[in-house]
């Protein structure tokens, strides 16, 4: 209960427009609380057929190379059906770091939710 | 100026210690976008050692000191797990569509220069920033 808890906490319920599911993550995510995240990621897949997986990132001011993990994780189980991963409002720092390891040509990058759905 | 940290392996202390660090970085005059940068590598660092050098166990030692001189920073991370060689990490290739590898590349591209040092009990790892 109390990881759901956590989990909850990280990402919100997510809602439906059309055919992408769309989820807002919140806080610092590092190492200690990823594990969270990525329970919560792929429990929102188990429970639904995701093509396209909206993130809104605007409430993460900092995330480690663990999160980044999780996106690419979440990626590679979303391509073999056609599912996109879709990054929305990235603050500096976490553009930053995907700049870095050179993995933000592999999510669809937006400024916001509406963009990201006419993509 | 020298700061230190003696922490153990837990990843719930991560935060805290990064974010000294960054404070410490920008108290001796390093702009704040390369403070966080010495930030996340520190995370990086220590994540690697709780996850690869100490198996995530959470009880384990690492110290880190801080010090300044020479117009730069020097961050010493010391552990007592492990052995690691970074020369065995299989390299990344652009947009590879895998989950790790993505610390080694922080600490390399981030810093100005990074070494692995292997002791007789551990390893100690030198990163060195300019600050300006």
């Amino acid at each position: 209960m109390a990881n759901a808890n956590r989990n909850m906490q990280l990402v919100s319920a997510p809602r439906l427009e059309g055919d992408a599911t769309i989820a807002g993550i919140q806080g610092e995510i590092d190492l200690h609380n990823s594990p969270d995240l990525r329970a919560a990621i792929f429990d929102l897949l188990s429970k639904r057929v995701v093509k396209r997986l909206i993130l809104n990132l605007s409430q993460v001011p900092y995330m480690d190379s663990s999160a980044i993990a999780v996106l690419v994780e979440t990626l590679q189980k979303l391509r073999p059906t056609g599912g996109r991963v879709m990054l929305v409002d990235l603050q500096p720092r976490v553009k930053g770091l995907l700049q870095i390891a050179r993995l933000d040509s592999i999510f669809v990058l937006a400024d916001s939710e509406q963009q990201a759905l006419t993509m | 100026m020298t700061k230190q940290w003696d922490i153990n392996s837990h990843p719930a202390g991560l935060r805290e210690v990064r974010r000294e660090l960054e404070s410490f970085a920008q108290s001796i005059g390093m702009a704040e976008e390369s403070s966080h940068a010495v930030g996340l590598v520190l995370n990086e660092a220590l994540a690697n050692i709780i996850r690869h050098g100490y198996d995530g166990a959470l009880d384990k030692p690492i110290r880190v000191t801080a010090q300044t001189g020479d117009n730069e920073l020097r961050i010493q991370i010391r552990d007592w797990a492990k052995p690691f060689d970074p020369a065995l990490v299989k390299q990344r290739y652009d947009g590879e569509l895998k989950p790790g590898g993505i610390g080694l590349i922080c600490i390399r591209k981030l810093m100005d220069k990074a070494t692995f040092q292997r002791l007789p009990d551990g390893m100690l790892l030198t990163l060195t920033k300019k600050l300006v």
